[in-house]
This record gives structure tokens, sequence and C-alpha cells, in this order.
């Protein structure tokens, strides 16, 4: 998605290497997603899905849902 | 001291092929300058330095280049990198793709294939998905929590 779209950043972080996050996030499960730190998923989504939380994330940001 | 066993090599090499563009990883790590901060030393930066070395001598197209965060603060700031070891995979332009740890396990092979798209500019999602992401009205920050198994 990040290659697709220069809206997108993304970051994979190895919690053994950084555990501050895994308590920061309250990661019980592996791999967890976190959306502009505010949104999160878990596991491995379908696509369409996926895409869902990025639309939610970047509605959240720019205010449109009111939040 | 090679991290990756010639036979791992050999599978790396061999899932390279595929690139026919170049990649710069950009390494971000800090104790190379022989600067340390003590009680924060990064236990994995040189391992993983060491093993960014084996992974980019099994393709022409990957090349390394290594910042240490004493030495070059600016560059650790130009690519928005605020952790170490970090890793920014960067093709014909950066497309804002990191890695922070040691990217060893199944993270390897996860990295070859990051390597691969960032290669070839392009990452294979459906078209409602490219729909979607034309049509964002704002930045998303993905962060992506992993162990490496």
């Amino acid at each position: 998605m990040a290659i697709a779209s220069p809206r997108i950043r993304a970051d994979i972080v190895d919690l053994t290497e950084f555990p501050d996050l895994a308590a920061r996030y309250a990661v019980q499960g592996v791999p967890k997603t976190i959306l502009n730190d505010r949104l999160y998923f878990e596991g491995v989504l379908p696509e369409p899905e996926v895409m869902a939380a990025v639309s939610k994330a970047a509605q959240t940001s720019s205010g449109k849902d009111g939040a | 001291m090679h991290l990756l066993a010639e036979r791992d090599a050999d599978a790396v090499r061999s899932h390279l092929a595929a690139l026919a563009c170049p990649v710069r990883l950009e390494y971000f790590t800090e104790g190379s300058s022989g600067i340390v901060v003590p009680g924060r030393e990064c236990r994995s930066c040189g391992d993983t330095e060491r093993l960014l070395e084996d992974l980019a001598a099994c393709s022409t197209f990957v090349t390394l280049h290594v910042h240490d965060r004493f030495r070059d603060p600016g560059v650790f700031t130009a690519f928005g990198i605020d952790k170490v070891p970090g890793l920014a995979l960067v093709g014909a332009e950066d497309y804002g793709i990191r890695y922070y740890g040691m990217p060893a396990g199944y993270e390897l092979r996860n990295i070859l294939d990051v390597i691969l798209d960032v290669g070839r500019g392009a990452a294979d999602l459906a078209a409602e998905t490219r729909e979607g992401l034309a049509g964002l009205s704002a930045d998303v920050h993905l962060q992506v929590l992993v162990t490496p198994t």
C-alpha cells in the first residue's frame, strides 16, 4: 500500500527488539497493526478489510467522521 | 563472519534474482561511531548490519548504506528514523517503508518480498484497493507489530 500511495507510511516493528511498544499498544498477539496511533486490528485480514481500516483511519484523521 | 549460512544465501540469491532495478538499504544504527549511551546499547545493531551485508552481497541491485545515530543525525531526521536498528527500503523513490529490528527468521522472507516490490515500484493490489488508496483524504501511518518466528 505504501508503494501504491504517497499517503501511506508503513513501519514493520519487531517487538522482541522494542518490548516497550508491546506494552504501549497492549499487544496480545501478532501481527497487530496500529493505524495513526489511534485505531488497530489484529491478525492478518483480507485486503478489503485492511483497506476499510485504512480508510477509517484517514477519515478519522481528517475529521470527516467527526472523531 | 557471515550471518547467512551458504544454503540460506543461495535461497536469498535465488529469491532476489527477479530484481531488475536498484534497491538501497539505508541502515540506521548506533555504536559504529564508537559512541554509545551506557545502559541503552543496541544489542542487535552489529548482527543486523552483518545480516544486511550478507543480504546485499546476494544481488548486484541491492546496496547497503550505513548511518550512525551520533555521526549522521541529519540522515536519521531526513528518513524519519526514531529507533535503532532501523532500515529504510528505497527504490526509485522512498515509499516510506521502514523495518525496525533485526529481520531474521520469517521476517527475512518478508523483507525479501518488500525488496522485490520496492525494486519494481509496484505492489500486487486489487483494483478496488488502488481506488480506495487514491481517494484517501489524509495520511495514514501503519505500524505492523511482529515477532520473528
